[in-house]
């Protein structure tokens, strides 16, 4: 993560057009595709319990979900700046690209209130596993919605052709996302973690009584 | 405000974001590492001394 703050702040070279502010690129996008990956892990999680009935999925899905709502709240929070940077603009509602990843921010958002609006249990976890797989339908609508409505507000850098940025500016980017990703990992493996300890004492809290 | 200023209030937002979040993980941990203790207290109230179940197999041994 350091070494992806050094390369992003220090070393990879000033854009032309946008100056420094394109350098809240190397934190922006990493953080958005985490959270497409973190909705996506979510949602194979939930169809490896409907598929195999083991409720040790539930709560992976559970926390890749709670996840991906975080790293997606921080992906709107900083595409904000940025567009306040770039565009002058806190928000706009003409890109399609800015308005989907809202919505399926949104619709994840709603999970949480289905999962607890629902007792603890069997029924609870195999609509919050139907829930997450519907909302995985999203990513790629939201990922693609740039290219499919050629909208020019929101900037296209990977094309067909390739990167449109330096081999540095690249390297950058690529060290960033890998930090984003393991912190991601970890933070996931922790709150797995804190979880499964909490059901585990809650059932020996139970056989103690 | 400046493009260096919009740069250094992104990665502050997410410095203080993740550091919130960890900061709730730990406040949990720590509350799972108290609720342990506490079950682990419960535990060694309902298991009889060891000394006072010796002397109880050995009452029973020497009546029969």
């Amino acid at each position: 993560m350091g070494a992806a703050l050094v390369l992003a702040l220090l070393v990879a070279p000033e854009d032309a057009n946008q100056g420094i502010s394109q350098r809240i690129f190397y934190i922006h996008v990493p953080i958005a595709l985490t959270a497409y990956f973190c909705f996506g892990l979510g949602a194979v999680k939930a169809l490896l319990l409907l598929w195999r009935g083991d409720s040790r999925h539930d709560l992976e899905s559970y926390v890749a979900v709670h996840q991906g709502t975080i790293f997606g709240a921080l992906t709107l929070v900083t595409g904000s700046i940025w567009a306040k940077a770039s565009w002058g603009v806190w928000w706009t509602w003409s890109s399609n690209q800015l308005v989907l990843f809202l919505v399926l921010f949104l619709f994840y958002c709603a999970y949480f209130m289905l999962r607890f609006s629902i007792e603890p249990g069997p029924r609870r976890e195999r609509s919050s596993a139907v829930y997450a797989l519907f909302g995985v339908v999203l990513i790629p609508v939201s990922f693609l919605a740039i290219r499919l409505a050629e909208d020019f507000i929101h900037p296209t850098v990977f094309t067909r052709d390739g990167p449109q940025m330096t081999g540095t500016m690249f390297a950058t980017f690529c060290v960033s996302w890998v930090a984003v990703t393991f912190l991601a990992f970890v933070l996931y493996r922790v709150e797995l973690f804190g979880k499964r300890l909490d059901v585990d004492l809650r059932e020996l809290r139970e056989a103690l009584r | 405000m400046t493009g260096g200023q919009y740069l250094a209030a992104t990665y502050a937002v997410v410095f203080v974001v993740v550091l919130a979040y960890v900061a709730i993980i730990a406040a949990k941990l720590a509350r799972l590492q108290r609720e342990t203790s506490e079950l682990v207290e419960l535990a060694r109230a309902r298991r009889p001394e060891p000394r006072v179940a010796e002397r109880v197999t050995r009452e029973t041994t020497s009546r029969a």
